[in-house]
């Protein structure tokens, strides 16, 4: 019923304050790498978003199927190989960076979310940390998977005791991670700078997907064209040369001798700080995108 | 004379009916579409407009149908609710363009007075995408006045606007209105249309729930029965006690609970408490049970 | 076709920076000629191999049809994206010209960037075999593959949900993965349409390599896809009704 007193007064409705624990910006950070993660498999949003993530991962495990029914098959488990796997399956990784980049980073600047996130204790540096941890790992996750599941395969078909196959493989097991957390931060880098340029995921997208048909096409043209050091050294801007040089330095394989990187005839290490150096290139337009703290 | 002519026209959309069964013909002067969100309004000015053709029944505006005819736009013009307008292109542009492509003879005159009938000549060479949203709705009706069309279709015009905007934006529509054309505009504020709309038609669900005069509308709406659930110390002497006055016509007891029906509201308001203090009866519980915009049309629908 | 809807196309399409992006991608070419041009010999043979790699592969290969894609599909996409293909339908003016409207925005901005990129390499070059007849048979490609590649975008544009990512899956898995190894798939790959015509309207003594695609495949696809791309740009759009907000 209407009260009609004349004076204006302010009933208490019971409203509580909050007095509770405030958590700070390390949680902050740490929720919307968690939150980003899942954007990057479409977890949590409609069946349509799941599509591509679904598709590129069953694509990017299935030559470590193939290779572990063929090692169980004939018994032969050294025909299981990690350095090469990166051949394989480097076209979709890629594609996993510019279909899923754009995804987690285009979006909220799209539908003008960004902004709610930055009127919280996060900074923008920060958001930009958050949003390339989630990339790193969810493409260490397609990446490293099937490596780890090609090293148990390893281990417990060998012919002889799977304690004997680990003492012999164990070794693998730091280039395997250095090999997929390069592999991931390099495409990681690529695909979330490109994509904070763009207010559109589908543009993005294409941005994306442009840098990785444009770098191998124009690579391989100017490689073959070109003499001297400048041949050699143009192995690094290739995207797939670069990871297979690099895994050759953390296996310690020797490039065949007619291959490209074999005639390149660069010091291995090259590429590790090739590898290093992009993405390092790639993180700061990052951040740079993100400085400001403002949409 | 101009009209628009809505002959059982029903329009679905795999099993949602978003018009159902809806006929009238609507004159010169300005017609009011009110109800809920969700009720059909917007799908029922777009089928006038053209966008959309009716599932069945028809929609003729002038004896043309509406869909699939382009020739219609020369006399009819609408103003969408979405926000949505050409960021990129100053105000003036965006007039222009809509002159143009209604193939006017001087685009130049036609847009000049459309701006300033709208009172944005100051803003027109300034980018849409710097304007607030009131003032996007203002060069939206501009854009649809500027071929001087005799059927002007407005869907939620006066959304975003502040008070001084809006009663502008009433002075502008009875003028134009006062020529003879056919102005439809829909709300789900009944206020909004209070002091410019002629006639009203009222949907809920789809369905045309009343149409007629816009006072005699309002009047049916407010001075409907009322409901009112009540708890007290004995709600069997209580009922018997409310009986005893004219206005209330209904009381129901269940579970501990009293309903009351009622005429007047203000009267049972007045008398409630009297009689509940002579009989000694303590008050626990009031509550007013169909104040809901819904269950005002929901009556409208079930009378 | 409609002078006002052009205008108002071309203008969405370049609002604000994104004719600068644009324009820096089609210069890529030229960064790479003049790469080829300060670390190798250059040797008047090479540099005419260089060039003869660069046309087909990079710009008609990657730079026509990525570009074609944003164009094409913005002409339409843009407009729904953003809600204001209402304010074209409303008009008496008929559903055929505006489809062509946007079809011919497309096309020539697809073409315009094309050029630069074709002759700027080319002047970075310089190579006394390497006459301006062979950048101009390139130019004839890249025009035919911005007529049809437009088409096709357009139409995606109208057509479906996602148009950039299907436009993307057809060139990556149509145009790169398959067409390369399949010679039947030559046939659907408008790329190979534009690389066959290229070297078809140039002089036969630039000797510049055999076309892949017969020539009556090429007109009967290439109709098709014309045709065929624009009839149901146009078909969608003559459907596209204005549903109800929920």
């Amino acid at each position: 019923m209407a009260d009609t007193r004349a004076a204006g007064t302010i009933y208490d409705l019971g409203y509580q304050r909050y007095d509770g624990i405030r958590f700070g910006r390390g949680h902050a950070v740490w929720k919307l790498l968690q939150y980003s993660y899942r954007c990057a498999f479409g977890l949590g949003r409609s069946p349509r978003a799941r599509l591509a993530p679904v598709v590129v991962c069953a694509v990017a495990f299935l030559p470590a199927a193939g290779q572990i029914a063929v090692a169980r098959l004939t018994g032969r488990t050294e025909l299981i190989n990690y350095g090469m796997y990166l051949q394989f399956t480097a076209f979709f990784v890629a594609l996993f960076s510019a279909a899923q980049a754009p995804e987690i980073i285009v979006q909220d600047r799209q539908y003008g979310v960004l902004s709610l996130y930055l009127s919280r204790p996060l900074r923008g540096t920060d958001y930009a940390w958050a949003k390339l941890g989630a990339m790193v790992l969810a493409m260490l996750t397609i990446t490293l998977t099937p490596q780890l599941m090609l090293f148990i395969a390893k281990v417990f078909l060998a012919p002889e005791s799977p304690w004997t196959a680990f003492k012999a493989e164990y070794g693998k097991l730091l280039p395997i991670l250095g090999g997929t957390l390069g592999t991931s931060v390099y495409m990681a880098s690529i695909g979330l700078a490109i994509s904070s340029v763009s207010s559109r995921r589908s543009f993005a997208q294409a941005g994306v997907i442009a840098f990785f048909l444009l770098m191998p096409a124009a690579t391989t043209l100017f490689h073959g064209i070109a003499t001297g050091d400048a041949k050699r050294y143009s192995v690094l801007a290739h995207p797939v040369w670069l990871l297979t040089g690099f895994m050759n330095w953390l296996f310690d394989i020797e490039a065949k001798r007619r291959s490209v990187i074999g005639r390149a005839d660069l010091a291995p290490s090259a590429y590790l700080w090739a590898v290093l150096a992009i993405s390092a290139f790639f993180v700061t337009v990052l951040l740079v995108r993100y400085r400001r703290s403002e949409p | 004379m101009t009209a628009i002519e809505l002959k059982n026209t029903s329009r679905w959309y795999g099993n949602v009916v978003a018009v159902n069964d809806v006929s009238t013909t609507l004159g010169p002067g300005i017609t009011g579409v009110l109800g809920p969100n969700g009720a059909g309004k917007t799908t029922l000015l777009h089928m006038m407009a053209g966008l959309l053709s009716p599932s069945a029944g028809r929609v003729l505006v002038n004896g043309m149908p509406a869909a699939g005819n382009p020739e219609v736009y020369r006399t009819l013009a609408l103003v969408p609710e979405r926000e949505s307008v050409h960021a990129f292109l100053t105000g003036r542009e965006f007039v222009r363009m809509s002159a143009k492509l209604q193939g006017l003879a001087d685009p130049n005159a036609a847009t000049a007075r459309a701006i300033e009938l709208v009172e944005m000549t100051a803003a027109q060479d300034r980018r849409i995408s710097t304007y607030s949203k009131g003032m996007r709705q203002r060069i939206k009706v501009a854009g649809a006045l500027v071929h001087d069309p005799a059927v002007i279709l407005l869907d939620e015009p006066f959304n975003g606007m502040d008070p001084r905007q809006r009663l502008h934006m009433m002075d502008v529509l009875r003028g134009v209105a006062a020529q003879g054309r056919v102005i439809i505009i829909s709300s789900h504020i009944l206020e909004e249309l209070n002091d410019l709309a002629t006639n009203v038609l009222v949907m809920v669900s789809g369905r045309l729930a009343a149409s007629g005069h816009f006072r005699e509308i309002r009047k049916l709406m407010t001075d409907r029965p009322h409901t009112f659930t009540i708890k007290s110390t004995d709600n069997r002497m209580l009922a018997s006690a409310l009986l005893r006055d004219a206005s209330v016509f209904g009381v129901e007891l269940n579970d501990g609970l009293l309903t009351v029906r009622t005429s007047d509201r203000g009267a049972l308001t007045r008398y409630l408490p009297r009689t509940a203090r002579d009989a000694n009866i303590r008050l626990h519980e009031i509550r007013p049970t169909d104040e809901s915009l819904e269950s005002v049309f929901e009556y409208l629908v079930n009378r | 076709m409609h002078r006002t809807i052009v205008w108002l196309t071309w203008r969405q399409i370049f609002a604000n920076r994104r004719l600068y992006l644009a324009m820096l991608f089609s210069l890529a070419p030229v960064v790479i000629a003049l790469f080829f041009r300060t670390y190798t010999a250059n040797t008047e043979k090479e540099s005419r191999g260089f060039y003869l790699l660069l046309a087909p592969d990079i710009v008609l290969g990657v730079l026509l049809p990525l570009s074609a894609l944003v164009f094409g599909t913005t002409a339409f996409g843009g407009e729904i994206d953003d809600g204001t293909l209402l304010y074209l339908l409303v008009k008496p003016v008929k559903r055929w010209r505006i489809v062509i409207s946007k079809y011919v925005v497309a096309v020539l901005s697809t073409f315009l960037l094309m050029l630069p990129a074709i002759f700027l390499p080319w002047l970075a070059v310089s190579a006394p075999d390497l006459p301006i007849s062979i950048p101009v048979a390139y130019v004839w490609g890249a025009a035919l593959g911005a007529i049809l590649y437009g088409a096709f975008f357009t139409m995606l544009g109208a057509a479906v949900k996602h148009p950039l990512v299907i436009g993307l899956m057809y060139i990556v898995i149509i145009e790169e993965a398959l067409a390369r190894s399949i010679a039947g798939v030559k046939a659907l790959s408008i790329r190979e349409f534009a690389t066959a015509f290229s070297l078809r309207m140039a002089d036969s003594s630039l000797n510049l390599g055999t076309p892949l695609v017969s020539a009556s495949n090429m007109k009967v696809m290439g109709t098709l896809f014309l045709v065929g791309s624009l009839a149901l740009a146009l078909y969608r759009l003559a459907r596209y009704e204005m549903a109800e907000k929920p």
